[in-house]
Parts: structure tokens; sequence; C-alpha cells
């Protein structure tokens, strides 16, 4: 759980001195944009990475945290390479396997350069900041709310789990003996969420958490930095949606 | 003067079940008063506080300052009540002290600044001014506790219910929520087991046990009848 809090605002970079709503307003533009980049050519190959690459520098996250993305972008999206032979590819193709290879690795480069946009952006990001950022940005409060309390309660449910981890491991739950226990775990594990997420529904209740609440307009002034940032990052989105319409006409 | 908190033959039984888990109760608080509720395990202490803020379903009447907890005025009685749960992190629902303590007052329509600024100084009655900027989930269950609290009394509600607010606390943090308790303009229901908390806190000292509500001449007798001594008369059933 530990390490799930440790991520959040880990970044030490240049990010962290535009305002939080910038960040999350310039992450969304990067990430769209790399997520809109048509893959038909080496060049948009090379900007969609290049983007990524000067988000991951702009956040400049711990070495121990990118190698774990780079651990964690390995495993989810490197089995997209073994469902090269099953693509769909042009049946006149002179390569075809070159090509079906080609589309497996465009989905899991576009898939890692998302994923470490979207790491570097929340390690830019304090909880506290992602709160403020919101309640900054053009978005409904009931959305906000919701967002802060889906963060707030996952990092609840992240150190609940730790705990009952804990105690299997303390209680000897491991080998042949320790099945039984690992068995019931999920059973135990969901029973404890219910009620938690029961409590917590209780003290919102009573909080009068989601009713009209009366939250001060909290806008801030940009400066430049923001204006440089934002700036930016529209102009990845406008290249990538530009290249995205003409390669489908 | 008028009671600020008033159970009238409160009567609490769980969907499912087949006894009552509170019977008949009826109590009052008065303003500024201070009073300790002890019972055994499963005694309802717990659930006689949740039926307050209508967290519960029972039957009679619950009043808080004069306005009865029912579905139509259910939040406008929350909202004079200020609640500790008795597992904290439920009820922090920010992800930075400053703002969860504050929340209450912002609901309320105080500016963001004076809101502030009134959050930290209850923070700092608690001992806790230190931890406004900390997340939640970088402090412990007893820092959690102070944080919890200091949102329940930030708002300086008529009536406070606070769930074993003493349990997750070491000496320093028990003293400093004792003399807090002690000289805040509220009406406070403690549902405790520590009767040394209780002691300092509290003037009056109510039991739940098998026979109903009891209400003993001070904490050391509520102990002994919790205890089993049935040399012990208490005061009486059902006080009001």
């Amino acid at each position: 759980m530990k390490d799930i809090f440790a991520f959040w605002g880990c970044g030490n970079g240049p990010l962290k001195s535009v305002h939080p709503q910038t960040r999350i307003l310039a992450g969304v533009l990067v990430g769209s944009s790399c997520l809109l980049m048509p893959l038909q050519s080496m060049g948009q190959m090379i900007f969609m990475i290049s983007t990524a690459f000067c988000w991951i520098l702009l956040a400049s996250m711990p070495e121990k945290m990118l190698l774990r993305g780079a651990i964690a972008s390995i495993v989810l999206f490197c089995p997209f390479l073994l469902l090269s032979p099953w693509m769909t590819v042009d049946e006149y193709s002179s390569s075809p396997m070159a090509e079906r290879f080609a589309l497996s690795s465009g989905i899991a480069l576009r898939s890692t350069c998302m994923f470490f946009i979207a790491a570097s952006t929340i390690a830019s990001l304090t909880m506290h900041d992602l709160h403020r950022g919101l309640v900054c940005l053009p978005i409904p409060r009931s959305i906000v709310a919701l967002i802060v309390q889906l963060i707030n309660q996952t990092m609840l449910l992240a150190e609940e789990t730790t705990r009952i981890v804990g105690v299997l491991r303390l209680r000897g739950a491991s080998g042949v003996r320790g099945s039984s226990v690992l068995f019931a775990f999920p059973i135990v594990w969901m029973v404890r969420m219910l009620f938690r997420a029961e409590r917590s529904a209780a003290a919102m209740a009573v909080r009068g958490y989601g009713i009209e609440t009366a939250v001060k307009d909290d806008r801030i002034k940009l400066t430049f930095q923001d204006m440089t940032m934002l700036s930016a990052a529209t102009l990845a989105f406008v290249i990538s949606v530009t290249l995205r319409v003409k390669a489908f006409l | 003067m008028n009671p600020v908190l008033q159970f009238k033959s409160v009567t609490i039984r769980y969907a499912g079940s087949v006894v009552d888990t509170v019977s008949d109760v009826s109590f009052h608080v008065h303003p500024d008063e201070r009073v300790a509720l002890f019972g055994l395990n499963g005694s309802g202490k717990t659930t006689l506080l949740l039926a307050a803020v209508g967290l519960v379903p029972f039957t009679g009447n619950i009043f808080i300052d004069e306005i009865p907890v029912e579905k139509k005025t259910l939040q406008k009685a929350r909202d004079r009540t200020g609640f500790l749960f008795n597992i904290p992190e439920d009820q922090i629902l920010f992800p930075r002290v400053l703002d969860d303590v504050a929340y209450g007052l912002i609901r309320k329509g105080v500016p963001l600044q004076e809101a502030h600024e009134k959050s930290i100084a209850t923070l700092d009655m608690l001992g806790a001014k230190g931890l406004a900027e900390c997340s939640p989930f970088q402090l412990s269950h007893g820092q959690r506790q102070r944080i919890a609290l200091a949102g329940a009394l930030v708002t300086s509600p008529a009536v406070i219910l606070l769930d074993e607010p003493s349990s997750a606390l070491d000496p320093r943090g028990k003293n400093a929520l004792a003399n807090v308790l002690r000289s805040i303009p509220s009406s406070i229901l403690i549902a405790t087991h520590d009767v040394e908390f209780a002691s300092r806190t509290c003037a009056r000292f109510l039991v739940l046990c098998e026979q109903g509500l009891c209400e003993c001449r001070d904490c050391r007798e509520a102990e002994a009848f919790l205890m089993g001594d049935t040399s012990v008369k208490s005061m009486g059933k059902n006080p009001h």
C-alpha cells in the first residue's frame, strides 16, 4: 500500500512548477495525442514516442518508479505481440507476417506510451493536487466528488488488502496447509470491503457529502509556464488529430 | 432548558434478528451536558448513536435540538450533530487533512480562508496542527482518530456523538481530548469503555445492560455495574 501511495506526487520535474489543473489538462491532451496518432510511418511513431518521452522527462519520476513502470508495461503489453499471427492484414500483402507484427507492436507501443504518460501525470500530482486541480477545472462538482472518492476509497481498499495479506503471512497461510486460507481469502476480503463500503456510505451521509456543497471557487490565474505547457500539449494534440483525419481521408 | 438530545421509547431491532438490540430506551441530554454511555460488547451503544443520526431504523422518537430524526428532517438534524465513528478512517473523505476537517464548514458556506483557519485552530486544540497538510494515508490510527474528531468538532455542533473517541489515543492525546471536550459549548454523548477517560470528561453516567438503560451515580459505580456487581444499586432505569 505504501508503494501505491508513494507513487502519487513522486515526480520532481518541471511539471511540479505549474498549477495542478494545468498538469491534469496537459496530461489529458498529451495522452489523447498519443491515443489518436496514426502509426503508419516511422515519423509518426517517432513523434508519439518523443511526445511520451518529453512528458516523462517533465515529470521526472524517480528511477525506481520508472523501472517498476517499465516492468509493469512489459508484463501488461508484451503479450500483445503473441497475438501477431491472428492480426488481420491485407490479403495481398507481400510480407503479411511483418505487417501483422507491425500491427501488434504498434498496439503494444501505443499502450506503453499511454501507460507512461498516465504514470508520469500521477507522479506529478499528489492526491491533494489532483483534488485541487479538478476543482479548478470546469467539471461538474458531482464528477469531481466521484473521482476524489474513487481514489480515496481505492487507497483505503489497498490499505485494507495489505493488512489482510499481512495477517495471512503472519498466520502462516502458505504452502499446502495454507491453501484453505487462500481459498477463503476472497470471501473474507469481499465481506470486509462490503462492510467498509457500508460504513463509508454512512459517514458520507452523516457528513452531508454529495449534498449541495458550497465549496468556494478557487480558480487560480495561469502563469506563463502554465500557458507554455498547455500550448505545447495542445499543439501535440492538434498534430495528432490532423494526422488522424488525413489518414482517415 | 429544553434537552438538545432526546430518546423517547426507542427500540431497535436489526433486520433478521429475533431480539431487540435496544429495547424501549428513553433519556435526554441537556445543553452543555456531557454524558458517558457504558455497556458491555454488543449491548447496543454504537447502535444507539447510529440511530440518533438516522443510520439505523428505530421505533420511538429521537430529537436533536428539538428536530425529530425522521426522513423529512433528517439532514437538518444531522447538520446539528458532530459524529465520530469508531473506525475513523471510514469518515475521512479527502486526500488532505485540512480539506477534510474544513469540509463541514465549507458546506455551511464559510469562506475557504476562514474555514481553513478555524480548522487549523481545531487541529491545534487536539494537538494535531502539524498534520494539516498531510494525507490521511500517511497517518497512524490514533492520528486519524484526531483528524476525524476535528472534523466532528469544527462546526461547533449542538450535539456531539462520539463512539469510542479515546480508543486509539495515547495518554497525551486522551488528556488533550478530555480538556477539549470539557471546554466546548456542546452537549456530548460518549459511548465508551474507557472509565478513566469518561470520569475526566463526563458528569453523567449511563449504562446499557440487559435490564435496559440505567443511570449510575459515578463512573466507578457504572464500572462495578458492568462487572456484574449486584450490590450496586443504580439510580433507576430509563432516566429522564
